[in-house]
């Protein structure tokens, strides 16, 4: 359970500077595409951390 | 351009039905099962979230307020991202207890009908909005391709089609929880239309209309209005609203919940779509800014909700609009079907059947799912009437978007599954009923007052919408936070919270059935549920179970009843499941941890070890270790809880008894077979905590075993029972002692012999002497009976000497090959010229061919010994038989006689030096221990069996086992 516990104090967190992120997209000097490649870099990193999941695991 | 109507209608009618027939060929098992269950067809069947709302709507939010629209593709990635934490937890509750909708989930969790009935009917009051999104795009993308017909009728005859292909789909088995493969291969097809039109449009606006990524950067500087949209910066508030929103939704939706939770049931599956999700959906996100930016350069953004379809048009693509349009047809039609068989099952179970429940009859089956077809209808219905009041009056992304928000409600509660197990009932209802009553009041009462699209202006020119989202929804938290902490929760609501929680294992939640028989539950159920249903329901579980119809033990009953309430769950929901179950409950405490449920506990624990972690897996492999240690003792274990049933059994005990731990688990000691029952009983009630060397017959053979306990508590039930087998010493034990007594009466023997062969030998020549001495015929009579007498006590003298001698002498044995029949035929020959040997036929049945390897000398004394006694024991004219049969290693030789044979109590101490049963002065009673000396001596044994004849009830038979080398 600890470890659950730290992961939602991380996602409200995430979720309540999310705004901060929304500020830094618009900067014109970045390219449209640029939420998309952090999405795809996410996206990425889940799946190389879902690969990793133990087969036996629920 | 216009599309002809009957293309139109064509195009929709083909679409609808090849998707029923993609249904149809995967249920009917035409399609590959690798394909069916490939984690992709799961992850695209999930796509069934991207209504029309991303399809159409996406566009004019993205033209409004730029990357707002993103929101919802970002929040229900967030949702996936979190698989592990949150879907993936409700996935196991949902499938353990075979709940099939939120409001199952609710009702089970809070134990509580009113949490069912509650999320039923919101979850109706949210999603009919977005249905009446649904038909309203299909419509006008329609009457944008064909404006000769009325979009009333076109939505008549849009919801009528849907609801037919509704009920063939989703309501052909009263099962909830029946495993509709169909339905998944059908909505995954659709994805991939929706996925495909979308990056063909997508494409052909970047190269065709942007002339490629070049000719696009190239536009964008040259129109940076268009870009600034998307540099504006957030609402950062409404931002926040809507990813939580969004977020929510994807898990609590009715549609999003069917497909995750009760059509699929595998946890691999979730997993995988933990980023396949956020994949598709990012796809479909990417394509819309060029899509969107190649509509505003041909000028065709005005109306940007259909600005998908309207591109196709304005290029004069056939192609390009009807794809847009099928595209439209799948994102409305796949959410449309499974929200409304998901609506329909929670009205079922929790409005319905509470009100009006299941009737005792054969029909039952029937009735179910023409309720559910019924069901299916007035969800139509009512769409199509919400359309045409509400709905037509309102901007299609507007309304969809407080449709979504309004699902963020339940969020609490399934937080609170998850996490909280002080959440309680009261607190859910109240938070529930006042989250949803001040938004339902101030945003959806709006909708339903407004007539015409300026009503629409002033909702949604309300900057604080999404700040009234934000209020109800803390007033929903705290007032389930402190109702929850003021009120307490029912025995039976913790335990059921308790089984909610993540990491936790499956319990059995409800009161426990004072039943032994599986036809017990039978009769329960059968007032409710008809005799035929019942014994049905009962019969399929116990095949699920594999176990058979009859007396069952607690586990066994723990799991039939676990699993009937599932199995029940699935046709008439958790509530009215358990109220079938629990009809005879009186109270019984529920707190507590019982004998059954440890073993419940146990097995899962086995099972689970991978999903602990931290201090859990560090005791789990402390337990682990305790529970090897007694499991591989050397010695039986077993240990009673206070009632005095068995909660423990180890494999030694296992092994020992032959009564498997499944079969003896929970039961009184007691109620063991014989003699296992009788004996660990009785010791478990005596005062003195060791019993020693206690002698047991099992099977024939003699045990000894000892037995000594430990009391576990205060109770005096409560006890640890070790089981220690000492057949083994005592049997050394006892041929020590044999051994000890044959060497004593040896030397005794020996010193005997010496002793009295001076004095005999002595008396022997006197009376020699005497016969030269006289002449008188009674005194030369006396002399020759003192002779006869001498040698007599001398042949007495010898014998004792040669037994004393027998075993000493090892190293003098001389071991040759000997021919078994011309040794046997030997003996026999010798006996033969006794006089007693002469009446009698003496018959050698042995193969001249079996050799063996001893000392002629001493296994002649063993024949001859043998035979003498045989020929002494059989009457008159009788038979004596040798025979002789080769094993593998070994020559087992069989002398039979027709004698009287021998008693059982005289069969034990038959081989004891000095016993006999002759007459006194007949036999010496030391040439069977003799023999039995020299068998031992060449590694065999003997064994006597009588009466040899069972027929006639006499006989003897010795059995002579000899090693071939």
């Amino acid at each position: 359970m600890h470890f659950y516990r730290v992961l939602i104090v991380l996602v409200i967190g995430g979720y309540l500077l999310s705004p901060i992120l929304d500020q830094w997209w618009p900067n014109s000097s970045t390219p449209w595409y640029r939420p998309f490649i952090i999405w795809a870099a996410l996206i990425l990193i889940i799946a190389i951390l879902e690969r990793r999941r133990r087969s036996d695991e629920f | 351009m216009n599309f002809n109507l009957t293309e139109l209608i064509f195009i929709a009618i083909a679409y609808l039905t090849a998707l029923f027939g993609t249904a149809y060929i995967t249920e009917r098992g035409w399609i590959s099962k690798r394909i069916i269950y490939h984690p992709v067809t799961y992850v695209l069947s999930l796509g069934v979230f991207t209504s029309v709302w991303t399809f159409y709507g996406t566009f004019a939010l993205a033209k409004e307020s730029g990357y707002s629209f993103l929101a919802s593709y970002l929040g229900a990635s967030a949702a996936f991202f979190l698989a592990p934490v949150i879907l993936i937890p409700i996935l196991r509750i949902t499938r353990t207890y075979q709940l099939s909708s939120l409001a199952d989930l609710f009702a089970f969790r809070f134990r509580s009908a009113t949490a069912g009935t509650l999320t039923a009917i919101f979850s109706l009051i949210a999603i009919l909005p977005l249905i009446s999104i649904q038909i309203q795009a299909v419509s006008d993308s329609l009457h944008i391709l064909n404006q000769d017909f009325s979009s009333d009728q076109i939505a008549i005859g849009f919801c009528t089609l849907i609801a037919l292909f509704a009920i063939l789909v989703g309501a052909r088995n009263p099962s909830l929880r029946y495993n509709r493969t169909g339905l998944i291969v059908a909505m995954a097809t659709g994805s991939l239309i929706k996925l495909i039109a979308m990056i063909t449009i997508a494409l052909y606006a970047l190269f065709e209309v942007m002339g490629g990524p070049g000719g696009l950067e190239q536009w964008l500087l040259q129109h940076p209005q268009e870009l600034a949209i998307f540099d504006t910066p957030l609402d950062s508030d409404m931002w926040r609203t809507m990813l939580l929103g969004f977020f929510s939704a994807i898990i609590v939706m009715p549609h999003t919940f069917h497909m995750m939770f009760t059509e699929n049931t595998s946890s691999n599956s979730l997993h995988k779509a933990s980023w396949g999700m956020p994949l598709y959906l990012l796809i479909m996100a990417l394509a819309v800014p060029p899509i969107l930016w190649a509509g505003i350069k041909l000028g065709i953004a005005d109306q940007p909700a259909f600005l998908i379809l309207n591109l196709g048009i304005q290029l004069d693509s056939n192609f390009l609009t009807t794809l847009a349009f099928i595209g439209g047809l799948t994102a409305a039609s796949g959410i449309i079907i499974v929200a409304t068989i998901s609506i329909a099952s929670m009205l079922q179970n929790h409005l319905i059947l509470p009100l009006m429940p299941p009737l005792a009859t054969q029909r039952l089956y029937s009735r179910l799912l023409w309720l559910r077809r019924i069901l299916i209808i007035v969800m139509m219905l009512c769409s199509y009437l919400f359309y045409s009041t509400v709905g037509l009056n309102y901007n299609l992304h507007w309304l969809g978007t407080l449709a979504f928000i309004t699902f963020m409600q339940f969020l609490p509660g399934i937080l609170a599954t998850l996490f909280w197990p002080g959440a309680n009932r009261n607190g859910f209802c109240l938070g529930l009923i006042a989250g949803m009553g001040i938004w339902i009041s101030s945003m959806l009462t709006g909708l339903l007052g407004g007539d015409t699209l300026t009503a629409d202006a002033v909702i949604m020119d309300y900057d604080n919408w999404h700040q009234i989202a934000i209020y109800a929804l803390t007033a929903n938290i705290i007032i389930f936070l402190l109702t929850s902490i003021l009120t307490r929760s029912s025995q039976e609501e913790i335990a059921s919270a308790s089984a909610c929680l993540h990491n936790s294992l499956q319990r059995p939640v409800g009161p426990q059935l004072n039943i032994s028989h599986s036809d017990e539950l039978v009769e329960l159920l059968s007032p409710r549920l008809g005799k035929t249903t019942a014994k049905r329901e009962i019969d399929q579980a116990l095949h699920e179970l594999n176990l058979v119809s009859g007396e069952l033990n607690a586990i066994d009953l723990v799991r039939l009843r676990t699993h009937t309430e599932s199995r029940l769950s699935a046709l008439f929901g958790p509530v009215e499941a358990s109220t079938l179950l629990n009809q005879q409950i009186k109270t019984e405490s529920l707190g507590q941890y019982r004998t059954r449920d440890i073993h419940l506990l146990e097995a899962q624990l086995e099972t689970y070890q991978t999903r602990l972690s931290g201090l859990a897996a560090e005791l789990d492999n402390l337990r682990r270790h305790h529970r090897m240690t007694l499991q591989r003792l050397p010695l039986g274990a077993c240990s009673l809880d206070e009632k005095g049933q068995i909660i423990f059994w180890n494999e030694e005990m296992e092994h020992f008894t032959g009564l498997q731990a499944s079969f003896v688990l929970t039961r009184k000691l007691l109620n063991l077979p014989a003699p296992w029952g009788e004996l660990l009983n009785d010791f478990s009630r005596q005062d003195n905590n060791h019993l020693l060397s206690q002698h047991l017959l099992i099977n024939d053979e003699n045990c000894w075993l000892s037995l000594h306990k430990a009391s576990l508590a205060d109770d005096p039930e409560s006890m640890v029972i070790l089981l220690e087998n000492e057949t083994d010493n005592q049997l050394l034990v006892n041929r020590l002692t044999h051994n000890e007594r044959l060497a004593s009466i040896g030397r005794f023997a020996a010193g005997v012999a010496h002793e009295i062969g001076n004095p005999v030998t002595g008396i022997a020549c006197l009376a020699q002497n005497l016969k030269y001495e006289t002449d008188d015929p009674y005194i030369l009579e006396s002399a020759e009976q003192i002779v006869t007498q001498t040698q007599r006590i001398t042949r007495i003298v010898q014998s004792l000497v040669r037994f004393a001698h027998s075993g000493l002498n090892d190293e003098q044995q001389h071991l040759e090959k000997i021919n078994l029949k011309e040794l046997t035929d030997e003996a026999l020959h010798l006996v033969s010229m006794d006089s007693r040997g002469q009446s009698l036929q003496l018959n050698n049945n042995i193969d001249s061919s079996i050799h063996l390897s001893g000392d002629p000398q001493r296994l002649m004394q063993v024949f001859i010994n043998l035979i003498n006694n045989a020929c002494d024991a059989s009457p008159d004219h009788g038979s004596v038989w040798l025979d002789a049969t080769r094993e593998s290693n070994s020559v087992v030789i069989t002398i039979t006689d027709e004698g009287s044979g021998i008693s059982a109590e005289h069969i034990n101490k038959l081989f004891e030096p000095f016993f006999t049963t002759k007459d006194p002065g007949k036999g010496t009673g030391l040439g069977l221990s003799l023999v039995y000396n020299i068998i031992e001596e060449h590694y065999g044994s003997i064994n006597v069996v009588s009466p040899a004849n069972k027929n006639q009830n006499n006989g003897t038979q010795m059995v002579i086992t000899l090693p071939v080398s």
